[in-house]
């Protein structure tokens, strides 16, 4: 009768019938409610039958057994995970069975004077249904329990106190309350079931998701990679090879070589400086591209204006991002080097209204010399092109004026 | 008195080309190269020079272990970190380990000069990044230090001064040591000395830190 209980622990069914030994284990306090309530059901009947013998002993027995019973569960709750060995189990069921065992052999030891017995039978009822309906205790449980305290008790009323009626009456009452007891049971069983299955399901949901991440993330690395790649390819790549080119064929001179080597030291520096964890700080950014740049721009007389106001944090902005920001300035400063002839450049980071239709609140980084501009965009080419490029690539937009002067200002959003 | 100049680095064409340098300066004079640990050690007790040049990389361990060494046993002599990218993890390391200036590889002979030179009149070059790690690290510290250590405030060998909080912020953001000058109404050469100053605490910090572990772990009596 202990198969029930021992079943197999992946068998879904087998989990829910052993969940369900675990909650009956686990409710120890009612089962020592239940013992209690026996043992006042014992005393009463002790007041009504105190001359007879066989009571007295059948006391005895009941307290033991139900004293070991509550001990027994008290024990297997302390060990909590764990506490249920198949021979705790199978001890669990020969105690629920003997005292099952005793509550109907209660109707052969009382005296069968006529108001006694058709109050045990009553009161075996009583039990019976309190035991079966209330507690969560399992099949096994139930049966064992049940099943001899049925036979025992209505036997007990058929050749004990010679009232077969009262007998078959009870058996059947009884029998109706285990079956009822076994109903409740098996719903019982079938929401655990349900709940397995459904904690199985969202596991198996999780699992996916993580496998989801982990590809996305590996994607990530993957495009991160290839982004450098090509960006080296394009960039460093591309003028180191023009330029031992030049130098192979005697075009170029030692200065214009190492200005040569230069800018790509410049540029690997750039993009080294975007995978810097500057957790979004674009002021810092800046600032690092100034703390290269600066030097330069000294000696060639040109005085740098240089306002940082507080913004707020940019979480879009990784190292890709980064990059192209550090990109279009260094490509500004190096236009207002090369080509402005301007004698101040002003560099100003701040929040801004935006504009062009577009409503909320943008970065704005301005860099603005006082040199002598350009009048025909068409002719400064490429170098525009690449920056508004590199604007769109990350959703801001970049606006070139050029009167007196040349202004570049580029918004960026504050969220994408 | 000529500056005493010593280089450990196992690039043999960096060491040439230091060596150019140095020897270029009026006031400077080489006194010698090695290129691995434990020469560098030997460098260090024989030669005594009041400016060390440290690559990270060494073939028998790394940069910082002679920094410690030699932060501890030649507590006189100025050690710049020399490093390709200014990669600036590194760099923090090594001002943990006792090193007050650091050189990127590339620079012009005349600017490696005039960075000994400034060093040595006990001023510190900064960078943005390491600025704002510095920042970020003594923010961490002041919230974990021990309450008798903090109540001291900037008389505190490990705690920055008002001032020099006031120059990481700044540089930080990309000012450059003129601009900060001016904001705080000093010198030039005081910004750089309040550089400097940061980093001996900084390191002293992390020596208090190490003691401090080492006592939490019972390696050591209070």
């Amino acid at each position: 009768m202990s198969a029930a209980d021992a079943a197999d622990p992946m068998d879904p069914a087998g989990r829910g019938r052993r969940e369900l030994l675990r909650m009956s284990l686990s409710a120890w306090p009612s089962s020592l409610a239940g013992v209690a309530l026996m043992a006042l059901v014992v005393a009463a009947s002790f007041l009504a039958f105190a001359s007879s013998r066989a009571i007295w002993l059948w006391a005895v027995a009941c307290l033991l057994t139900y004293g070991a019973h509550a001990l027994m569960l008290l024990v297997m709750q302390r060990r909590r995970t764990g506490g249920l060995t198949p021979a705790l189990a199978r001890a669990n069921l020969f105690l629920g069975a003997t005292g099952g065992s005793l509550w109907g052999s209660l109707t052969w030891v009382v005296p069968t004077e006529p108001p006694s017995l058709p109050l045990m039978a009553a009161l075996a009822c009583g039990v019976q249904l309190l035991g079966t309906a209330r507690s969560p205790s399992s099949m096994a449980m139930l049966r064992a329990i049940g099943l001899p305290g049925v036979v025992l008790a209505s036997a007990g009323l058929v050749w004990h106190a010679q009232l077969p009626l009262a007998g078959a009456t009870a058996f059947v009452l009884m029998l109706m309350i285990v079956r009822h007891g076994r109903q409740v049971r098996l719903g019982l069983i079938e929401s655990i079931e349900q709940r397995h299955r459904v904690e199985a399901l969202s596991e198996e949901v999780q699992r996916q998701q993580a496998r989801l991440l982990a590809a996305e993330r590996d994607q990530a690395v993957l495009n991160e990679r290839q982004r450098l790649l090509r960006d080296m390819h394009d960039g460093l790549g591309a003028s180191l090879v023009s330029a031992l080119k030049m130098i192979e064929l005697g075009q170029l001179t030692l200065d214009e070589a190492a200005s040569v080597l230069h800018e790509c030291l410049d540029d690997l520096r750039l993009v080294i400086d975007s995978l810097e964890p500057i957790e979004h700080n674009l002021v810092t950014l800046l600032a690092t591209l100034r703390y290269r740049l600066g030097g330069r721009l000294d000696r060639a007389g040109i005085a740098i204006e240089w306002s940082m106001n507080e913004i707020p944090v940019l979480a879009w902005m990784n190292a890709p991002e980064a990059l192209e920001v550090l990109r279009i300035v260094q490509e500004a400063l190096t236009n207002v080097l090369k080509h402005s002839r301007a004698r101040r450049v002003r560099v100003t980071l701040g929040l801004g209204v935006r504009t062009g239709g577009e409503t909320g609140e943008s970065v704005c980084l301005t860099i603005e010399d006082n040199g002598m501009g350009f009048k025909d965009e068409s002719r400064s080419g490429r170098g525009l092109k690449h920056m508004r490029h590199r604007a769109q690539l990350i959703g801001a937009t970049l606006e070139i004026t050029a009167s007196e002067g040349t202004r570049v200002d580029l918004r960026l959003p504050l969220q994408r | 008195m000529q500056l005493k100049v010593a280089i450990v680095d196992d690039d043999a064409r960096y060491r040439a080309s230091i060596a150019h340098a140095v020897m270029s300066a009026p006031d400077m004079a080489l006194v010698g190269a090695a290129d691995d640990l434990e020469s560098g050690k030997a460098l260090l007790a024989n030669r005594s020079p009041d400016v060390l040049l440290v690559d990270l990389g060494l073939p028998s361990g790394s940069g910082v272990a002679l920094i410690a060494y030699a932060a501890e046993h030649l507590p006189s002599c100025d050690v710049m970190v020399v490093s390709v990218f200014g990669d600036e993890r590194s760099v923090l390391a090594s001002i943990e380990a006792g090193a007050t200036g650091y050189l990127l590889k590339d620079l012009s002979n005349v600017d490696l000069a005039e960075q000994i030179r400034s060093l040595r009149s006990g001023g510190s070059p900064i960078s943005p990044v390491i600025a704002r790690q510095l920042l970020n690290r003594f923010a961490l510290s002041k919230t974990d230090a021990p309450i008798d250590e903090r109540s001291q405030g900037s008389e505190s060998p490990s705690e920055l001064s008002a001032q020099e909080h006031k120059v990481l912020v700044l540089s930080s953001r990309g000012h450059t040591y003129d601009e900060i000058a001016l904001a705080l109404g000093v010198s030039r050469q005081t910004v750089l000395t309040y550089v400097k100053r940061t980093y001996r605490k900084l390191h002293v910090h992390s020596k208090m830190a190490a003691v401090h572990e080492a006592r939490r772990m019972g390696w050591l009596r209070t």
